[in-house]
C-alpha cells in the first residue's frame, strides 16, 4: 500500500495521527525541502558543499523550525482527535434516542424502574444529609458543642446543666467564644383570653455570639436587659412577626404581651433563624435571667450550648473542663457526689439530638440502595435480553469493522440515556418523597427550611444515576458482545441462543435479587414483629379510655400555691360531678411525657443521697385513675393536705435498692436535699415519710427497659421550692366515652379560670403513639415496608422475565419434547425447576447476610431478637411462594404452544 | 546567488501570499517557495524558517489541506492544496489588502502636510 492510499485510508477511517506520527512527518516534510535546495543551488553550479552550506544559511535553525511546526501539528491533531470522538458519541446518542423512541414501553418500564431507585434514594439521602450530615443552619457549625454532665456511676447522662452549674463553667472555663444557657417555654401572645399559644426561648447574653445569628431588623439584648431589675424585652421570631404583626417593620419598640406581662420588642429574627433542636417555630426571645431559686435548682433542665474558640481541639476543650470541674469540685464538695459524677461533657448536636435516628436513617439509606440495585439488576437484564436479541446486528456491524468497543458504546451510552432521563424525573419525585417523609414523621424530623433541594443532594443524585447507567450498561453489553461471529450469522433471525456464560450471568442476576429480597424482607419483618409486641407492652399503667388535659401556660395570678390549689381543687371538683367519668386526678407531669428529676437524701444521714429520680406531684385519685397499682402502703388521700405530716410514695425499684428486704414503710426521705446540702429554697423540702410503694411502670417510654426511681409527693404538699417549675397541673380521665371527656375536661377548665387559654386535650392512648421514639419505629417500619414490597416486586418481576425469557428461547426443544408426549405438567415442572434453582441460592445467600445484617437493626428492635426464626421463616416462605408463581406463570404459558407452530417456527 | 533585496515580511503577508500562490493548485513547500521568488523576480525573499509553520498553521485553520503524494520525479513530498474555506479567506485577505495598500498610498502620494 503506497504512503499516499495509506493516508487516504487514514482518513476514511478517522484514524488520527499518532504522536509518534507527528514527528516524522514533520522531519520528512523538512528533509524533502532541504534535499530539494541542495539540489536546485548545485543545478546552478555550485559544489555540493557550498550548496549544502547556502541551504543551511538560508534555513535557519533547524531544530526550531522543526519544533515549532511540530507543536502546531500536536495541537491539530489533538483538536482533531477530541472533534471526531465527540462526533462520534453524538452520532450513537442520536441513535439511542432514536431507538428507544420507537420502543416507548421498554424505554417507559427501564425509566420507572430507575426513578423509583433513584428518587427512594435521592429522597433518603436527602434526610440523611440535612439531619444527620448537616443539620445546624448556624455559621461554622463544627464549633458549636452541647453542654452536658455526666454520671458514669450511674451510667447515664444530661444533655442539660443546672444554672449553678452553667454559671460557673461560664465563669471558668477558657475554651469558648461564649455559652449560652437557653430554656423553652410557652406562654399566651397578646390577650390571655383570646390571644394564641406560641413557644419561645428564655436564652442568656451569649446567644447570639455563640449562634452567630442577629436580629434581621432592629438588634440583639444587650448586657443590660440581663440585669434582674432590667425592663422586660423580647425578639420575634419571623414567624410570630408576620403572623401576629402582619410583618409590620415599625412593631420595633412596641409593647408585646406575653402571658398578660409586657416586653418591648426590640428586634426580629431572620427568617432562616430555627432553633434546630426546636422544631416547632422559635416564636420569640426573651432574657434569661437567674434568680436565687435557679440558682439553688440541682435539676438538668437548660440546655447549654457553646462555640468553640478557633483552635481549640476537643482534646483541649476535654482538658480544659476537666481543669474546671476540678476548680467547681473544690469550690462546692458537697454538691458533687462522692463517686460517679464525672462533671461536664461535651456533645455534638449530632449525638444529643439526632442520635436516635442516625441509625434508622442509615438503614433506610441502604435499604433504598437495595433497591436501587435491584432495579438496575433488572434493566440490566432487560437490556441484555434486548441486546441478546440484536445480536444479529451486531455482528452485522463487527464483521462491517465497528470493534467490539464501539457496540459496548453503544448499550452504555443507551443506559446512560435512560438513566441521566431517570435522574431528572427522580429528582423532581424525590423532593415529593422528601415532603412525604417529614409528614410520616409527623414533622419530628426536619424543619421545613431544609427542605429544599441544595447542590450536594444534585451531586448525590448524578453520582448513583451515572453509576447505575453504567453499571447496567457494562453489564448488558459485555456478555452480549462476545459474539461468535460465523454462528450468529449463520443462525438466522432467531438470533443467537444463549450461551453458558449468559445464562450463568442471569441466574446470578435472579439469585442476587432474591438475596436482597431476602434481606429487606427480613428486616422488615423484624420491625413489624417488634412492632406488634410494642402495641401489647403492658406500661404498668392504662392507656385505653382516658383522656388528659395540660396547660401550657398560666394566666398572671398563678404564682402561689394556693392559687394553684384552688384552680384543681375546682377543675377536679367539677369534674368528679361529670356523669360517665369514672375517676379524675391530677400531676405535675403525666406518663410518658417528660417530667421533672430532683435528688434526695434520707433522713438523718447525708452520705445516703441520690440523684436523677423522676419526681412527680399527684392529687388523690391519680392512681385509681390510671390503674397504677400502690404494692404497699397507702395512696395518697384528700387528708395529705398541706398541714398534715408531708408524706411520700416511692417507686419498688428504689425501695429494694434503699431497703432491700426491708419494709421501707415509715422510713423518712429529704427531697430536693443532695448530702448536707440543701438545694432548695431556705430550708428546702421537710423530711417526708415513706407511705406507700408504688409498682414500676414504663412511663418515659414504651420501650423503657429498666424502671425508673420516682418519688411522688401529693401535690397539696408541693413546696414552694418546687414552684418555679411546677406551672399550672396536668389532668387525667377515666371515662367511658373519651369524647364527652374531651368536651367535659375543656370545660371543666374554662369555667375553673375563664382566662385560661385552650388546654391540649388528648387521648392518653394518642400520647403513647406520638412519642418520638414511637413515631421513629412507625416511621422506619412504614418505610422498610414500603421498601420490602418494591423488593419483592421488582424480584418477582426479575424472576418472571428470566424464566419467560428462557422459556421462549426453548419454544422449540419444548415443542419437541411435548410432541414427543411430555405432558402439561412435566414442562411446567422442568421449566419451573429451573427458574427456581437461582432463587433457593438467592434465599439462602440472602438469609446468611440477613443473620449479618439484621444485628445493625437491633436498636430498632424490641422484644424480638434480630435472628427471630419465626420472622425469617415466614420471610423466606413469602418469597418462595412469590417466586414460584412468578416462574409458574411463564411457565404455563410455554406448554400452551401448540407443539407444531413451535416446530415450525425453526 | 544574487543579493536578495532585504524586504522583510510580515506574516499576514505571507499567509495572503501562500494562500494567493497555492490558489493556482497543489504544491509542496518548497514549491510554494520557489514559485514566489521566481514570481518576484527573486525581489521578495522569503524566510525559510517561516515557511513551515505558516503552512502548518493554515493547514491547522483548516484555509490548507495537507496529503503526501509524489513530485514529478517521484519523490514523496506533502502537498498542500486550499480548501474552500481557505479560498474564502484569500479573498477578504485580498480585499483587505487592496484597502492598505491604497491608504498607505494616498498618504505617500500626498503633497507635503498643510500647518
Amino acid at each position: 500500500m503506497s504512503t499516499h492510499n495509506w493516508r487516504g485510508l487514514r482518513r476514511v477511517f478517522r484514524i488520527p495521527l499518532g504522536w509518534m506520527g507527528v514527528k516524522a512527518d514533520v522531519d520528512a516534510e523538512l528533509t524533502f525541502h532541504i534535499q530539494g535546495r541542495i539540489d536546485e543551488l548545485m543545478g546552478r553550479g555550485l559544489s555540493r558543499q557550498d550548496a549544502e552550506a547556502e541551504t543551511r544559511r538560508l534555513f535557519g535553525d533547524y531544530a526550531r523550525i522543526e519544533s515549532e511546526v511540530e507543536r502546531i501539528d500536536r495541537g491539530m491533531t489533538r483538536r482533531r482527535t477530541i472533534a471526531e470522538h465527540a462526533e462520534a458519541w453524538l452520532a450513537d446518542v442520536r441513535y439511542a434516542v432514536r431507538t428507544l423512541a420507537h420502543q416507548p414501553v421498554f424505554a417507559g418500564v427501564v425509566v420507572l424502574t430507575l426513578t423509583l431507585g433513584i428518587g427512594a434514594t435521592t429522597a433518603i439521602f436527602h434526610v440523611v444529609d440535612r439531619v444527620v450530615l448537616h443539620p445546624l443552619p448556624y455559621p461554622e457549625p463544627a464549633r458549636i458543642v452541647y453542654v452536658g454532665w455526666s454520671w458514669r456511676g450511674k451510667g447515664n447522662y444530661a444533655g442539660a446543666l443546672s444554672p449553678q452549674k452553667f454559671v460557673f463553667f461560664h465563669d471558668q472555663s477558657h475554651i469558648f467564644d461564649g455559652l449560652v444557657a437557653t430554656r423553652g417555654i410557652s406562654g399566651t401572645v397578646g390577650e390571655t383570653s383570646s390571644g394564641a399559644s406560641a413557644r419561645g426561648l428564655l436564652v442568656t447574653e451569649d446567644f447570639f455570639r455563640v449562634l452567630k445569628v442577629q436580629p434581621a431588623r432592629g438588634r440583639a439584648f444587650i448586657r443590660d436587659e440581663f440585669a434582674p431589675d432590667a425592663p422586660s424585652v423580647a425578639i420575634l421570631g419571623h414567624a410570630l412577626w408576620t403572623t401576629r404583626f402582619g410583618g409590620d417593620p415599625n412593631v420595633i419598640g412596641r409593647e408585646f404581651r406575653l402571658d398578660d406581662r409586657p416586653y418591648t420588642i426590640v428586634g426580629i429574627m431572620p427568617e432562616s433563624f430555627e432553633l434546630a433542636e426546636e422544631t416547632e417555630s422559635s416564636g420569640f426571645l426573651v432574657p434569661l435571667r437567674f434568680t436565687e431559686t435557679d440558682l439553688a435548682d440541682a435539676g438538668s433542665n437548660y440546655l447549654v450550648i457553646g462555640r468553640l474558640r478557633n483552635g481549640v481541639t476537643e482534646s483541649q476543650a476535654k482538658q480544659d473542663l476537666a481543669l474546671a470541674f476540678d476548680h467547681y469540685r473544690a469550690t462546692f464538695p458537697d454538691i458533687v457526689a462522692k463517686e460517679g459524677d464525672t462533671g461536664p461533657v461535651l456533645f455534638t448536636y449530632r449525638s444529643l439530638f439526632v442520635s436516635g435516628l442516625e441509625p434508622v436513617l442509615w438503614i433506610l439509606l441502604v435499604a433504598t440502595l437495595f433497591v436501587l440495585l435491584l432495579g438496575c439488576a433488572n434493566v440490566a437484564n432487560l437490556l441484555l435480553a434486548r441486546a441478546l436479541s440484536r445480536q444479529r446486528e451486531f455482528a452485522v456491524r463487527t464483521a462491517l469493522g465497528a470493534g467490539r468497543g464501539r457496540i459496548v458504546r453503544q448499550v452504555v451510552i443507551e443506559a446512560l440515556l435512560l438513566g441521566v432521563v431517570s435522574a431528572v424525573i427522580a429528582s423532581v419525585v424525590s423532593l415529593a418523597g422528601v415532603r412525604g417523609l417529614v409528614a410520616l414523621s409527623h414533622g419530628s424530623m426536619m424543619r421545613d427550611t431544609q427542605l429544599a433541594v441544595d447542590q450536594r443532594a444534585l451531586w448525590f443524585t448524578t453520582l448513583i444515576a451515572v453509576t447505575a447507567s453504567l453499571g447496567i450498561g457494562l453489564a448488558a453489553a459485555l456478555p452480549a458482545t462476545r459474539i461468535d461471529l460465523a454462528r450468529s450469522l449463520s443462525e438466522g433471525a432467531r438470533g443467537g441462543s444463549p450461551s453458558r456464560r449468559q445464562r450463568g450471568l442471569r441466574n446470578a442476576l435472579v439469585a442476587t435479587e432474591s438475596a436482597i429480597a431476602m434481606i429487606l424482607l427480613a428486616g422488615a419483618g423484624l420491625l413489624i414483629a417488634s412492632f406488634v409486641k410494642l402495641r401489647a407492652v403492658d406500661p404498668g399503667f392504662v392507656l385505653d379510655g382516658i383522656v388528659t388535659a395540660r396547660i401550657a401556660h398560666a394566666p398572671a395570678g398563678y404564682d402561689s400555691a394556693a392559687a394553684v390549689d384552688e384552680f384543681e381543687r375546682r377543675v377536679l371538683e367539677r369534674l368528679r360531678a361529670t356523669p360517665g367519668i369514672t375517676s379524675v386526678g391530677a400531676t405535675s407531669s403525666l406518663p410518658l411525657v417528660r417530667g421533672l428529676n430532683t435528688v434526695m437524701t434520707l433522713d438523718g444521714n447525708d452520705e445516703a443521697k441520690e440523684g436523677g429520680l423522676e419526681w412527680r406531684a399527684v392529687s388523690p385519685g391519680y392512681f385509681q385513675t390510671f390503674g397504677i397499682k400502690v404494692l404497699r402502703g397507702r395512696q395518697i388521700t384528700d387528708a395529705d393536705s398541706r398541714l398534715a405530716p408531708p408524706i411520700v410514695l416511692v417507686s419498688k425499684s428504689f425501695a429494694d435498692k434503699w431497703w432491700p428486704g426491708e419494709n421501707p414503710l415509715g422510713r423518712r426521705i429529704r427531697i430536693g436535699k443532695f448530702g448536707s446540702r440543701s438545694l432548695g429554697k431556705s430550708s428546702g423540702d421537710p423530711a417526708r415519710e415513706i407511705v406507700g410503694v408504688v409498682a414500676d411502670m414504663k412511663d418515659m417510654a414504651l420501650e423503657q427497659l429498666r424502671p425508673r426511681h420516682t418519688v411522688w409527693v401529693p401535690q397539696a404538699q408541693t413546696t414552694p421550692s418546687f414552684l418555679s417549675h411546677v406551672s399550672l397541673p396536668s389532668f387525667a380521665v377515666r371515662a367511658t366515652d373519651i369524647h364527652a371527656a374531651a368536651s367535659a375536661l375543656r370545660a371543666a377548665i374554662q369555667d375553673a379560670d375563664p382566662r385560661m387559654g385552650a388546654p391540649e386535650i388528648s387521648a392518653m392512648r394518642d400520647v403513647a403513639s406520638s412519642s418520638s421514639s414511637y413515631q421513629q419505629r412507625w416511621f422506619t417500619l412504614v418505610l422498610m415496608s414500603l421498601f420490602a414490597a418494591v423488593a419483592l416486586g421488582l424480584t418477582s418481576v426479575g424472576i418472571y422475565g428470566v424464566v419467560a425469557y428462557s422459556a421462549a428461547r426453548r419454544v422449540h426443544e419444548i415443542g419437541v419434547r411435548m410432541a414427543l408426549g411430555a405432558r402439561p405438567a412435566n414442562v411446567v415442572v422442568l421449566v419451573v425447576s429451573q427458574g427456581m434453582r437461582p432463587v433457593i441460592l438467592g434465599l439462602a445467600g440472602g438469609l446468611l447476610a440477613a443473620l449479618a445484617l439484621s444485628r445493625l437493626l437491633t436498636k430498632m428492635l424490641f422484644g424480638v431478637s434480630p435472628h427471630d426464626p419465626r420472622t425469617l421463616a415466614v420471610v423466606a416462605l413469602v418469597l418462595t411462594a412469590v417466586a414460584l408463581l412468578a416462574s409458574y406463570l411463564p411457565a404455563r404459558r410455554a406448554t400452551r404452544v401448540d407443539p407444531l407452530t413451535a416446530l415450525r417456527s425453526e | 546567488m544574487p543579493p536578495a533585496p532585504d524586504l522583510d515580511l510580515i506574516r499576514g503577508t505571507l499567509d495572503l501570499l501562500l494562500l494567493k500562490t497555492l490558489s493556482w493548485g497543489p504544491m509542496h513547500g518548497l514549491a510554494a517557495l520557489q514559485w514566489i521568488e521566481r514570481t518576484t523576480n527573486q525581489k521578495l525573499q522569503v524566510e525559510e524558517g517561516a515557511l513551515y509553520p505558516a503552512l502548518h498553521r493554515l493547514e491547522e485553520k483548516g484555509w490548507l489541506d495537507a496529503e503526501w503524494g509524489h513530485t514529478d520525479r517521484g519523490r514523496r513530498a506533502k502537498f498542500y492544496r486550499l480548501t474552500a474555506a481557505g479560498r474564502r479567506q484569500l479573498t477578504a485577505e485580498l480585499s483587505r489588502w487592496a484597502h492598505y495598500t491604497e491608504a498607505v498610498g494616498l498618504v505617500i502620494a500626498a503633497k507635503g502636510a498643510r500647518t
